[in-house]
């Protein structure tokens, strides 16, 4: 068992799915990545390398990637608005990589500052890459991207997802808002479960690429990712205290969406409120993805700069209009 | 539609026949034919777009295409993967001078195990006859009749202040010339820049009162700078050719990465 934050346990997650190389050009919310994959991949016999911003660390991760060698980078939305014709060109040609994206801070002052001017509170927390994320490759391809909401899972995901790049082949990204990526959480990879994790993250078993708390007799369903999943999964018990089944959809796997599994958890609901920390990014797929369900529930949108408390998200999920 | 528009489309659709004029066909036979001389095993090649690409095809290697600008981080990581084979990056004028200067910049201070072929032709030619970042000040081009206001980038000369181990220039009519620099560059040190000047005929040369390609080349040949020439802080539409250091002169026997030892 060890403590480690969201962005340390990405690194090693990665590490352990055959990671081999790292380019990187450190920014402040993705910092903890380069350093623990700076420090550890020599180690482990592999190469890594820092380069003079986001697009040549890609590229970079790319040429190793065609090489033989599976490579990480990471970078926050500065570098993934750079990204899109190299995944592009990594996706048609099947080059695989792995991509984590560390959403960035909302603090209109400090847009890519980190911890030394304070940005990366939670006060600040900003999930404004859910939308840009599933059209990231130049909108040529939708690329598998997964979304984790503990430390555990930034494990876990990573070290699936990097299985993944290598077996598609093609370009993976893990996408984690500041908040995740900054909590210190126990992480146990020798029991982390291998076909749960790939599970989680394809979407090829049971759980479809999405995780579900309380869903089978709600009539609020809530869908959130990441630190705001962590929040409605207190909202619902909140609800659920005073009276409202609510429960909640997480989506694990954020793009291509599972939204055979979402018609599945909100089958039967009369609401669904899609939380989110942005202008609402998510929610018209959400309701595109629930438009053929028979009776048809009202989708709602709870959008916020900053954290959204559980508090705020069950008051939101308990009214009826 | 205007008289003028019609013939500016007409002549834009005749600009649009390469017949390499530039003479880049030539060299491209005459560098597959010098990789082909080296010992060891096939090149790593990578390459983007535009008319630096159609030289890749000339070489025996294992091609990567990449997107505008990148060759260079990507031949970095490919050369990382790969260590003991040899890694050669095509680059154009445009990516170079452009989105792939900060690349040129840092692959050159790094030393990374990379060797860029730099082709010049001084013009966006494949855009539409544009202007490079790396076109002269002053000449014309296919769509910018007066010419850049700027100064164009001097990239063998950046790439040399920027700690490249290796760098030349020579024109692409250079001959033998161009050959014993070819030869030195595909075994020279890494980082190392070779750039061939070799003006577009349609969206630059004939902007600028050449009558044929020929006509052109006698003239690039004039700009060029041998034997030790002097150049003029205000000139850059001269260049020197030949191996390059700060001070200039192939007297010079060794370079190596630090200037304190050239």
């Amino acid at each position: 068992m060890k403590l480690l934050l969201g962005n340390e346990a990405l690194a090693l997650g990665a590490m352990d799915g055959g990671a081999r190389f790292f380019a990187g050009h450190p920014l402040q919310a993705s910092a903890e990545i380069d350093r623990a994959l700076l420090q550890a991949l020599p180690e482990r016999g592999g190469t890594a390398v820092l380069v003079e911003d986001e697009a040549a660390a890609l590229a970079a991760t790319l040429g190793a990637g065609a090489g033989g060698l599976l490579g990480v980078t990471a970078t926050d939305a500065s570098g993934l608005a750079m990204a899109g014709p190299l995944l592009e060109h990594a996706a048609a040609a099947g080059i695989p990589a792995l991509l984590a994206v560390v959403g960035s801070s909302n603090d209109p002052r400090t847009a890519n500052a980190g911890p030394a001017l304070g940005s990366l509170r939670v006060e600040t927390a900003s999930q404004r890459e859910l939308g840009p994320l599933r059209w990231c490759a130049s909108g040529a391809a939708s690329l598998p991207v997964y979304a984790p909401a503990s430390a555990g899972e930034c494990y876990s995901l990573a070290r699936a997802a990097a299985r993944e790049a290598v077996a598609r082949p093609g370009p993976v990204v893990i996408y984690v808002d500041h908040v995740i990526a900054h909590l210190r959480e126990p992480v146990d990879p020798s029991a982390t479960d291998d076909a749960a994790a790939a599970d989680a993250a394809t979407g090829d078993g049971s759980s479809e690429g999405a995780d579900s708390f309380r869903v089978r007799d709600a009539q609020v369903l809530l869908v959130a990712v990441g630190i705001v999943a962590r929040a409605a999964r207190s909202a619902v018990r909140l609800a659920r205290d005073r009276g409202v089944r609510a429960g909640l959809f997480r989506p694990v796997r954020l793009w291509p969406f599972p939204e055979a599994a979402l018609r599945g958890a909100a089958s039967g609901v009369e609401r669904v409120l899609v939380a989110e920390l942005n202008d609402g990014q998510l929610v018209e797929t959400v309701a595109s993805a629930l438009a053929g369900l028979d009776p048809r529930p009202i989708v709602r949108s709870l959008t916020g700069t900053g954290m959204l408390e559980p508090e705020r998200i069950a008051a939101t999920a308990e009214e009826k209009s | 539609m205007s008289a003028p528009l019609n013939a500016r489309r007409a002549a834009f659709a005749e600009a649009r026949v390469c017949a390499e004029a530039c003479g880049l066909g030539r060299f491209g036979t005459r560098l597959g034919e010098a990789v082909l001389r080296l010992a060891g095993d096939p090149l790593l090649l990578v390459a983007s777009g535009g008319c630096a690409a159609t030289l890749a095809r000339h070489v025996k290697g294992e091609a990567h295409r990449v997107p505008l600008g990148r060759p260079l981080p990507y031949a970095l990581g490919l050369a990382l993967a790969r260590p003991g084979r040899s890694v050669l990056a095509f680059l154009g004028d445009g990516e170079a001078a452009g989105p792939g200067l900060g690349h040129l910049l840092h692959a050159s201070r790094r030393g990374d195990p990379v060797r860029a072929l730099v082709v010049n032709n001084e013009v966006l030619g494949g855009a539409g006859g544009f202007p490079s970042a790396a076109t002269p000040r002053g000449r014309r081009t296919e769509a910018a009749p007066r010419g850049p206001d700027a100064r164009g980038v001097d990239l063998a000369g950046l790439a040399l202040d920027a700690g490249a181990a290796w760098v030349g220039r020579e024109t692409v009519t250079a001959g033998a010339s161009l050959d014993r620099l070819l030869a030195e560059f595909l075994v020279a040190p890494a980082f190392a820049v070779l750039e061939v000047r070799a003006p577009c005929f349609p969206a630059i040369g004939r902007w600028n009162g050449h009558e044929s390609p020929e006509a052109m080349h006698e003239a690039l040949e004039r700009r060029a700078i041998r034997d030790g020439g002097k150049l003029s802080g205000r000139d850059d539409d001269r260049f020197r050719v030949g191996r390059l250091w700060p001070d200039g002169g192939p007297e010079v026997a060794t370079i190596g990465p630090d200037r304190e030892e050239r």
